[in-house]
C-alpha cells in the first residue's frame, strides 16, 4: 500500500506528543521538524517535511560513509589507537553505537516517507550493515584482526556504494516531490487539510 | 516445565564475533556447538537472554541459529528455544530473517 503525504500528515497529527516521543528516540533536529510540521500552516507542511527528509537522508549518507571508513580501520586494526584488547573493545562499542544511531535515524525517517520507500531503506540498511560486520568481523584481540583485509575492505566499499546509490535515489525522489509541492503551493492550489 | 535460563552476556560474551571459530573469537559456531546444542541435549527448553551485548554480527546469528533451525525444524526450534532481546532492533530483525530463511530451506 502506498501512503500519500496527506495520509502521513493524518497519521502524524493523530499522535500525541507523548506517544511520539515514547515510540521514537528522536534526534533534536527531527523533534524540531516534527514540531514545525505539527503547527505549521497546512499548505507548507508537506514542503517542510520533504525538505527535512532530504536533509536527514543526506545525514544518513554522511554518517554511513564515516562509519564505513571506521569499519575499514577496525578490520585493519588501526582504529582508535591500535588493536590492543581494550582498544578493540572500545572501537567495537563505538562502531555498534554508530550503527544504532543510523538505524534510529532510519526509523524516524520511516514515519515521514511512503511504506515502499521505508521498506526499501530498511532493506538497504540491513544489507549494508550485514556486509560491514561480516564473517571476518574482529572481536577482541590483535590476533583477531584480519590477516588479509583486502577482501573485507573491498566488500565494505562495494556495500557503501550500493547503499549510497539507494539513499541518493530516495533523496532525489523526495526532492522531486518537494519541487512539485512548491509549485502547487505557489499556484495557490495547495492541499488545505 | 520451566525453560532453563541462560544469560548470554554473563556466561558467553558481550562482544559476539563472526561465523566460524577458526576465524573469530566467540563465534556463532562456538556458541552453537559449545553452548546451545549441549543445553538442548540436557533441557527440554532453553530461554536465551541476549540483552546487553554490543551488537550481534548477522553472520554470528545465522551460524548460531540457522543450522539449528534446519536440524530441528522451525516449530521444534521455536518451542525449545526462547529468545529474550529487547535492546537491539537490528539483531531482532536479523533473527526473524534467519528463522524465515532457514525454515523455508
Amino acid at each position: 500500500m502506498n501512503y500519500t503525504w496527506t495520509t502521513w500528515s493524518e497519521i502524524i497529527n493523530g499522535l500525541s506528543p507523548g506517544d511520539f516521543f515514547q515510540a521514537l528516540s528522536l534526534p533534536a533536529s527531527m523533534l524540531v521538524a516534527w514540531a514545525t510540521f505539527r503547527w505549521a500552516a497546512a499548505d507548507s507542511r508537506h514542503a517542510l517535511v520533504i525538505e527535512d527528509v532530504t536533509a536527514q537522508l543526506k545525514e544518513v549518507l554522511n554518517e554511513s560513509r564515516l562509519l564505513a571508513s571506521k569499519m575499514e580501520k577496525h578490520y585493519m586494526g588501526e582504529y582508535e589507537g591500535g588493536f590492543t584488547t581494550a582498544a578493540a573493545r572500545d572501537s567495537r562499542k563505538i562502531l555498534m553505537l554508530g550503527f544504532k544511531n543510523i538505524d534510529d535515524r532510519r526509523q524516524v525517517l520511516s514515519v515521514f516517507i511512503s511504506s515502499n520507500a521505508s521498506s526499501g531503506l530498511q532493506k538497504a540498511f540491513d544489507e549494508w550493515r550485514t556486509v560491514l560486520i561480516g564473517d571476518d568481523f574482529p572481536v577482541l584481540k590483535k590476533s583477531d584482526c584480519c590477516k588479509e583485509y583486502d577482501a573485507p575492505i573491498k566488500a565494505i566499499r562495494g556495500a557503501q556504494l550500493a547503499f549510497e546509490k539507494r539513499l541518493s535515489g530516495l533523496r532525489r525522489d523526495c526532492l522531486c516531490d518537494g519541487l512539485r509541492m512548491r509549485k502547487i503551493i505557489a499556484l495557490g492550489k495547495g492541499d488545505s487539510n | 516445565m520451566e525453560p532453563f535460563k541462560y544469560n548470554f552476556v554473563r556466561e558467553f560474551t558481550d562482544c559476539p564475533g563472526g561465523r566460524y571459530k577458526s576465524r573469530s573469537e566467540k563465534s556463532g559456531e562456538e556458541f552453537r556447538q559449545s553452548v546451545l546444542e549441549p543445553l538442548l541435549a540436557k533441557y527440554a527448553a532453553v530461554e536465551l537472554d541476549l540483552n546487553g551485548a554490543f551488537g550481534f554480527p548477522p553472520s554470528f546469528l545465522d551460524e548460531a541459529f540457522g543450522a539449528l533451525i534446519r536440524k530441528l525444524g522451525k516449530d521444534t526450534f521455536m518451542k525449545r528455544v526462547k529468545i529474550e532481546l529487547s535492546d537491539d532492533d537490528m539483531a531482532l530483525r536479523t533473527i526473524a530473517e534467519v528463522i524465515s530463511k532457514n525454515s523455508s530451506a
